[in-house]
């Protein structure tokens, strides 16, 4: 693949989310078949109420909120074509669409209702992120239309984050559980239970310096990835590759896959990037954004199961009337 | 076929047309109430030349009054046009630029190449 003429954001997004995704083995990737009750009930708000036909999955995955509603037309679009093939074989006849949550290819103020779930926080820079929520938001129709956003949390009750910007390993579920050996380094492993069969490792901190001589291949791509990320989210970040780094991204695509370090063997895994939301980070997010967007404001925003979450409303501008 | 009414290209690039080789015919069950409230939201004219673009012998009205809406063939033409009717392999062309989306396997691919994006 060759990297050097796209932007960064884009090729760190393309190595450590659309790839992995790629890569999951179907079974692993269709686990993750349970629908958030709080999500469940914001789709059954949208169908009882009257006039409301329209739903978009924006990063619908697997499809599982896409049939959820009989009575709601939902259509689903993932970057992932390999997601939505599975979509597709899983439920027949479902609408999906391979798509860019950046450029969604849909009209304006078409949507009744809007879901972006699990997805923004894959996005690596503040600018993507806003941009996301744009879009969302410039498919919403005018009176009442209403978006629901999860991004995962920092604030966890099971784990620490070392930072905001993260790469997660997550597991193929046919494995058995990676034994991992590192001098001078702590994983520590945790599950996430609520959510999927996925169990993910995560590095808590990877400052911790080594005296092995040659670094490993996980170690370089961390370190070049705590170079280019900065923790806080409220300067947008730039990404700087190096010439250095920039071969590095190059000679190996696909870093965890082709690691021949026998000391770390992560065949198995897979890193996926999230940027990790604070509380009222979100909330800031969507107020952004929403400038741009006639009539939009947060109506509602909770907590749930490891997510910051929100709700968002378009009403027709009242300065207008 | 309610998927390419949604759907639009690059800048404006509604409505998009159909070119199709392989279209698929599935029977959905007739929800009344749901075509009622979807046809606030279609775009006819670009409905009626989906229609023309995949060849189906469907005649439907030019204009449509309230009373259209409410009268129960014409819904169930709806129906039949916009949920038992799927491109399964072709593509969508974009009026504003003649780029080519391409359908497989019944998924439409959006994505924009480099070029395209601003």
């Amino acid at each position: 693949m060759n990297y050097q003429n796209r932007a960064q954001p884009d090729v760190l997004e393309q190595i450590y989310v659309h790839d992995v995704y790629n890569r999951l083995d179907s079974t692993t990737l269709t686990q993750d078949a349970t629908a958030w009750p709080n999500v469940r009930k914001f789709l059954s708000r949208a169908a009882s109420q009257n006039k409301n036909a329209l739903v978009a999955d924006v990063g619908c995955g697997t499809g599982k909120y896409i049939k959820l509603k009989s009575d709601l037309f939902t259509i689903g679009c993932d970057r992932s074509n390999k997601l939505c093939e599975i979509a597709r074989e899983k439920y027949s006849h479902i609408p999906i669409v391979i798509a860019d949550n950046l450029y969604l290819p849909y009209r304006d103020n078409l949507f009744d209702a809007v879901l972006s779930i699990g997805v923004i926080h894959h996005l690596t820079t503040h600018q993507r992120r806003l941009k996301a929520i744009q879009e969302c938001l410039r498919i919403l129709k005018f009176n009442g239309g209403q978006l629901l956003i999860y991004t995962w949390a920092m604030e966890q009750k099971q784990r620490q984050f070392s930072s905001q910007d993260v790469l997660v390993p997550c597991i193929n579920h046919q494995s058995r559980s990676v034994d991992i050996t590192r001098d001078k380094s702590s994983w520590s492993s945790s599950c996430h239970i609520q959510e999927n069969i996925l169990s993910r490792i995560e590095q808590v901190d990877s400052q911790t310096t080594t005296t092995t001589k040659t670094l490993s291949m996980l170690e370089s791509i961390q370190n070049i990835f705590q170079r280019i990320i900065k923790p806080t989210s409220s300067t947008p970040s730039t990404l700087k590759l190096s010439h250095q780094d920039q071969l590095k991204f190059r000679l190996r695509p696909f870093p965890m896959s082709s690691c021949d370090d026998e000391q770390i063997n992560l065949n198995p895994c897979n890193n996926r990037f999230y940027h990790v939301f604070k509380q009222g980070e979100l909330e800031m997010l969507i107020e952004e954004a929403s400038k741009a967007i006639s009539g939009a404001k947060i109506i509602k925003s909770y907590y749930d199961h490891g997510n910051w979450c929100a709700i968002v409303q378009r009403d027709v501008d009242v300065g207008l009337l | 076929m309610l998927t390419s009414n949604i759907l639009k290209g690059v800048a404006k690039g509604f409505p998009l047309k159909i070119n199709f080789t392989k279209v698929e015919n599935a029977s959905v069950d007739y929800n009344r109430d749901f075509i009622i409230r979807v046809m606030q939201r279609i775009e006819y004219d670009a409905l009626r030349g989906a229609v023309t673009d995949l060849g189906l012998h469907e005649s439907l009205p030019e204009t449509i009054s309230d009373s259209t809406q409410q009268n129960e063939e014409f819904l169930k033409k709806m129906h039949k046009v916009l949920l038992e009717y799927e491109v399964e392999e072709g593509e969508l062309v974009c009026p504003e630029t003649g780029r080519k989306f391409p359908i497989s396997k019944g998924i439409p691919n959006m994505l924009l190449q480099e070029t395209e994006v601003s």
